[in-house]
């Protein structure tokens, strides 16, 4: 449904600005330059504000990334570059 | 302390109120223990009954499949759901991927404005593991114990089920820690026995809170969990003896001065065939005929055959059946766990609130999981006949004829206030009934054995013949009887006979008696007669003596 030229959503939900928040948001924004980030449409969602949005997406562990197209998500601090690039790929790849 | 009573009989009493307000406790337990059932059930009632919102965070099931399971149950769940329970489905999605260290500050967020907005008091976290599955030690440690400490704060009573116990099928060592980690621990066990299943529940610790402890059984129906709490101690108190009830049959009122005492329980036992249901009938007419109400409950033989049966003994319970009087339900005893059988009764005397009641055989339970629980299970039954002031009527089957006396199955004999024994006596090519009065508290009840008649007219006991060392019953008792008699009567006229020949043999001498007198009298007036004559010549004699000595000069006498 969504148009590629607005580039693929992706959400990263956090839980306010815990420690692993920061971590997540830098792994993410770094990997991201790595590709052409215009291909992305990136979203934070802080779930200590915006609970409605956490329940409506199932986000119960945080930092959770969402790419609500695909219904796929990683979970965690995104620390594990190669899963974060594999999963990038694969989102990018559709 | 406070407690939020979870309205699921029995665990209530077990947790002398309910489970600790403002605390956590662990609900754990391996597969099919019904750890969601409880939590559920903890949830609703808590809703319906008692007006607190509840949330269910359920990380293994969805809300419709918690829907389609809760909604053949008779507990309020369809109810209760949106307008007071609420569900969150806290499933891991498909395609998770686990990318680095995470927490679930998500899942206290969510759950945060989830009881802000409904005014939660209960929370249910229903397989928290679950959610633990994908990642190291250290961050369950960290994260259950973050949960926690933001359930205490939130002040919510809440329950935390956590696979495990003997047949662990959680993750190893983590209801450990949630079991250090809770205020409270409530452990489900399941076991099987033969193709039964038996469930108990044991509180292993609830801190700042009473608990009865001990392994209590539970049952999962489709009115959810209902646990077995039977109030033993109140009914160990020692009650008031009661009033005499007649037994049904007349003779043995007799020997129990009166009869079974009211609130107390007999135990009928016996070898197959010796007329134990005969006298459980007998005791449930006597309660009809005096107004009372009555309970049979029959196991492995229906109770229409037991209502027929009893009809050729000359007991009409039908009549009382059809009165509204008696209730006569039969179960097969090996078709359900001795605990399920428990709640049957106790739902049955809810239903039909009797006076007296017969369970017949209450050796039945033993297939129903084996001695131990039937034995475990009998007292409870006895302890929760006693507290509603029932009078009960056990039979036992007995396997053989040796040693019946010493011990009965289940050990009901030490339990019961009455104990009579039916045997048979074998003697002449005959088997005859007999009874014997082992026991019975608080009477001066009769010892001796009697023999049991039945015939259309009902039962009859009379006294067995005991002489010449040996105990005689059935027509080896009347022949001897008989015997007797004529032995006797034969006895009497040997002994007026040799009366008879005494008397004759007396008069006889009596007679001679007087003749040897008569005779005596002659030969002394004789001898009188003599001795007169006598003295005339003696005094001629000693002076011609005295002569003849001086003539011959001899010597003065």
């Amino acid at each position: 449904m969504s148009s590629s030229r607005e580039g693929i959503p992706l959400l990263l939900f956090v839980a306010g600005d815990a420690p692993r928040t920061t971590v997540a948001v830098q792994n993410l924004r770094l990997a991201l330059t790595e590709f052409r980030d215009k291909n992305f449409q990136l979203e934070i969602v802080n779930v200590l504000e915006d609970a409605g949005r956490a329940i409506a997406d199932r986000v119960l562990v945080t930092p959770t990334l969402l790419a609500p197209e695909s219904s796929r998500r990683l979970v965690g601090d995104l620390s594990e570059k190669s899963q974060l690039r594999y999963f990038l790929r694969t989102i990018e790849g559709r | 302390m406070l407690t939020s009573p979870s309205g699921i009989i029995g665990l209530d009493q077990i947790l002398h109120g309910g489970f600790p307000s403002g605390r956590t406790t662990a609900v754990i337990g391996g597969p099919g223990c019904g750890k969601t059932v409880l939590a559920m059930q903890f949830l609703v009632n808590g809703w319906t009954q008692f007006g607190e919102p509840g949330l269910m965070v359920s990380f293994e099931e969805s809300p419709r499949g918690l829907a389609s399971n809760f909604a053949e149950m008779s507990f309020r769940f369809s109810e209760a759901v949106g307008a007071g329970v609420f569900l969150l489905d806290g499933r891991v999605p498909m395609d998770t991927i686990e990318a680095g260290s995470f927490d679930l500050g998500g899942l206290i967020a969510v759950v945060s404005s989830l009881v802000a907005e409904h005014g939660v008091k209960r929370i249910a976290i229903d397989a928290i593991d679950a959610l633990f599955g994908f990642s190291g030690a250290g961050f369950r440690r960290l994260e259950l114990l973050r949960v926690l400490d933001w359930l205490t704060e939130s002040n919510l009573t809440a329950l935390l089920t956590v696979k495990g116990g003997e047949n662990d099928a959680g993750i190893p060592g983590f209801f450990r820690l949630a079991e250090y980690a809770s205020d409270g621990v409530l452990q489900l066990r399941r076991r099987t026995i033969g193709e039964l299943s038996r469930r108990t529940l044991s509180v292993v610790k609830m801190r700042g809170a009473g608990f009865e402890a001990g392994e209590h059984p539970y049952v999962i129906s489709k009115e959810g969990i209902r646990a077995l709490h039977t109030p033993m101690r109140t009914a160990a108190v020692v009650q008031s003896l009661g009033v005499r009830l007649s037994t049904g049959v007349d003779r043995l009122d007799r020997m129990l001065v009166g009869g079974y005492r009211s609130g107390t329980t007999t135990l009928i036992s016996g070898l197959p065939g010796t007329a134990k249901t005969t006298l459980g009938a007998a005791f449930l007419a006597a309660g009809c005929r005096a107004g009372e109400r009555c309970l049979f409950i029959g196991f492995d033989e229906p109770a229409e055959q037991m209502l027929v049966d009893v009809r050729s003994v000359g007991i009409d319970l039908e009549q009382f059946v059809r009165s509204g009087l008696l209730r006569a339900e039969s179960f097969a005893g090996g078709g359900a766990i001795a605990d399920d059988h428990y709640l049957t009764i106790e739902a049955l005397l809810d239903a039909h609130r009797p006076n007296r009641v017969v369970i017949d055989p209450i050796t039945a339970l033993e297939k129903s999981g084996g001695l131990e629980i039937a034995a475990v299970v009998t007292e409870r039954i006895v302890a929760l006949l006693k507290s509603r002031g029932i009078s009960a009527l056990f039979t036992a089957v007995t396997e053989t004829q040796r040693g019946e006396l010493e011990a009965t199955p289940m050990q009901v004999s030490t339990i019961a206030d009455t104990w009579i024994n039916l045997s048979f006596a074998n003697h002449g090519g005959e088997r005859n009934r007999t009874l014997t009065i082992v026991k019975s508290r608080g009477t001066g009840h009769s010892n001796q054995m009697r023999e049991m008649l039945l015939s259309a007219d009902g039962i009859d006991l009379t006294d067995v013949y005991v002489g010449g060392g040996e105990v005689l019953l059935g027509t080896a008792r009347a022949q001897r009887e008989q015997q007797d008699v004529v032995e006797e009567s034969m006895a009497a006229v040997s002994l007026s006979r040799e009366f008879e020949s005494l008397d004759r043999e007396g008069e006889e001498l009596t007679v001679r008696l007087t003749d040897v007198q008569r005779e005596l009298d002659q030969i002394a007036a004789h001898r009188a007669e003599l001795v007169k004559r006598t003295k005339v010549a003696d005094g001629a004699h000693a002076r011609d003596a005295a002569l003849i000595r001086v003539l011959r000069r001899g010597d003065p006498n």
